[in-house]
């Protein structure tokens, strides 16, 4: 499996840490309701086919992205950085 | 008060020669992570280039020579060797890492067979050549892999991780050569 990293080009994925569904970029307001928090934390898809995933490239650019891949094929479709997407947060 | 003698990173662990490939440390030179701010990057360039000689390097490249050279890493720039202009600072985020890192220089004809085992990447000199840049890990250490010349590449790890990476150079040197 190799990851298309924006800042490195394509590179093998043992480069790369994997932290989980991309849904935890969309930390919802801390005033949000219980519901919206427990889905937040608790519920993830867990989908035949596209979905996205968040990648820290730890032994390259450092950077933290956002991977569309599909589970069926296996194929890598893309990766962004995951900056471009939210801003920056800091 | 003890007189305390500053050691290099990897004192006593280098130079190592197997076969006809040698590895051994540069601790000669000042290094300095340049961190661009938000739009300044052409402004930075310009002004590197009159304080050091090189302008930014491409991405995966380095620009510069030996003993000046800027080195494309990753989402910021790394000056090897002069004290950094203290004015660039106007640019970019300057923060000086001569002690954080080792570089040790490879030196022979079984360099790329070596690399070749610790990293996923491609070094053969066709795909990574000479001026070329890549961080990649070797084993579990973080690197950066620079290649200076066709038989020569400089690899840069974490201070903390000098012997483990001498040690796992060591280990895969002896092996390649021992199948010549």
């Amino acid at each position: 499996m190799r990851i298309p990293c924006p800042i490195c080009g394509e590179r093998d994925r043992r480069e790369f840490y994997y932290v989980g569904d991309a849904e935890i970029v969309n930390r919802p307001s801390p005033d949000a309701s219980e519901d919206l928090w427990n889905d937040y934390l608790h519920n993830r898809e867990n989908p035949a086919g596209v979905t996205k995933d968040l990648w820290y490239h730890e032994s390259g650019c450092n950077s933290w992205l956002i991977v569309t891949r599909n589970t069926v094929t296996h194929e890598v479709e893309s990766a962004e950085l995951t900056v471009d997407i939210k801003g920056d947060l800091s | 008060m003890i007189k305390l003698l500053p050691k290099t990173a990897a004192a006593g662990l280098t130079p190592i020669k197997i076969s006809n490939t040698t590895i051994i440390e540069i601790d000669t030179l000042t290094l300095t992570s340049i961190s661009a701010n938000k739009g300044k990057s052409e402004k930075l360039s310009e002004h590197l280039k009159k304080s050091h000689g090189m302008s930014l390097p491409h991405s995966g490249r380095a620009s510069g020579r030996e003993g000046a050279r800027a080195l494309w890493f990753g989402q910021h720039t790394l000056l090897v060797g002069p004290k950094c202009d203290e004015k660039l600072n106007k640019f970019a985020i300057l923060t000086d890492q001569s002690d954080a890192w080792v570089i040790l220089r490879m030196s022979g004809d079984l360099i790329e067979d070596v690399l070749m085992r610790l990293s996923p990447v491609d070094v053969r000199l066709k795909t990574f050549k000479v001026g070329s840049v890549v961080r990649t890990g070797l084993l579990h250490v973080n690197v950066t892999l620079h290649r200076i010349g066709a038989n020569t590449i400089d690899v840069y790890g974490f201070r903390s991780m000098a012997k483990t990476l001498c040690h796992e150079l060591t280990q895969a040197l002896s092996s390649v050569a021992a199948r010549d």
